[in-house]
């Protein structure tokens, strides 16, 4: 075999592992979707009460509270925290909730990943869980794009095909 | 490294290096080579970086043109490795990118590899081998004047 034949062969066995290698893992126990979140929308109420919670009354930012002294004694009255203290922490699901993401933020967004998923399975699933938990669909919305109302609320629900994933974005407004 | 090694197989092999690992699912098989080789935070750093791109671009740009970028360099890569053997011989390499690429593209739509099959990678992959073999074409023969006597 000459040297042109071992290069281009060379070369054809990188373009098969760029083949390969840009191809979806076979899931290990077949196209299981990510199970299906039962409650959504409470979910969303607890993580957004979970950080009101630790926000004091007069927006002063989130306040840990060892730290309720220390803020008495400031010289600022205790309105602007020092960025060095120790804030209060979000709770937040699996796997977040060991992250350390500082309390004092609102949820507004949430953006779930189902992978090996079908989209119109996904957009059924979302809907039925949803309008199960009272909030109507709005009329007139593109395909992967649905508006739910309820009492005064708008879930705007955005779906996205990746690959071999369907990533769910839901803002709460 | 020559300028047509580097123009038609080094840079749109880059290119769609690029867009894959800055753009696409991180649940692709190279995502876990890379978190072998302990490049996963690095590629990450990146990723974050680009983030605010991805929404400019649009599909085609993300899911089919770096499998054509790919065709093209290999085709193109061939067309130079063998652009002074016998037409024969240079064929069968020449061919041998796009059937593959194309191989496994079908092999999605069977299921016989893991994947998504989309016709319009297949699009892609065609324009990408005419537009290389086009490329590289030979420079056609000079055609005798018009007129001229072969007396």
């Amino acid at each position: 075999m000459d040297r042109r034949s071992v290069v281009s062969a060379a070369a054809l066995l990188g373009f098969v592992l760029m083949l390969v290698g840009t191809s979806k893992p076979r899931p290990t126990s077949g196209p299981v979707p990510a199970p299906m979140p039962t409650a959504v929308d409470a979910g969303v109420a607890e993580i957004e009460d979970a950080g009101a919670a630790e926000l004091p009354s007069d927006g002063s930012g989130p306040i840990a509270r060892g730290d309720a002294g220390r803020l008495a004694k400031a010289p600022d009255g205790g309105l602007a925290p020092p960025v060095s203290m120790p804030a209060g922490r979000l709770q937040l699901p699996a796997p977040w909730d060991d992250v350390g993401v500082p309390a004092g933020g609102k949820i507004d967004a949430i953006r779930l990943v189902h992978r090996g998923a079908d989209v119109s399975d996904i957009q059924a699933q979302y809907v039925a869980a949803f309008t199960a938990k009272g909030w109507s669909v709005a009329p007139g919305e593109s395909a992967r794009v649905t508006t739910f109302s309820r009492r005064g609320q708008r879930l705007v629900m955005r779906l996205t095909p990746e690959d071999d994933e369907v990533i769910v974005s839901l803002n709460l407004l | 490294m020559s300028r047509p090694l580097s123009t038609h197989v080094v840079a749109p092999l880059a290119a769609g290096i690029a867009v894959y690992l800055l753009f696409r699912s991180n649940a692709l098989l190279v995502f876990r080579w890379i978190e072998l080789a302990g490049l996963g935070g690095a590629l990450a750093e990146l990723r974050a970086l680009a983030a605010p791109l991805r929404p400019l671009l649009p599909g085609w740009f993300l899911y089919s043109a770096p499998d054509g970028l790919w065709v093209y360099a290999v085709t193109s890569f061939m067309c130079l490795t063998w652009r002074d053997e016998s037409a024969a011989r240079a064929a069968l390499w020449i061919a041998a990118g796009p059937v593959l690429a194309i191989g496994w593209e079908l092999a999605q739509l069977l299921r016989l590899v893991p994947g998504t099959f989309d016709p319009a990678d297949l699009v892609s992959c065609a324009i990408a081998t005419g537009a290389s073999i086009a490329a590289h074409r030979p420079p056609s023969l000079p055609l005798p004047a018009l007129g001229e006597s072969h007396g």
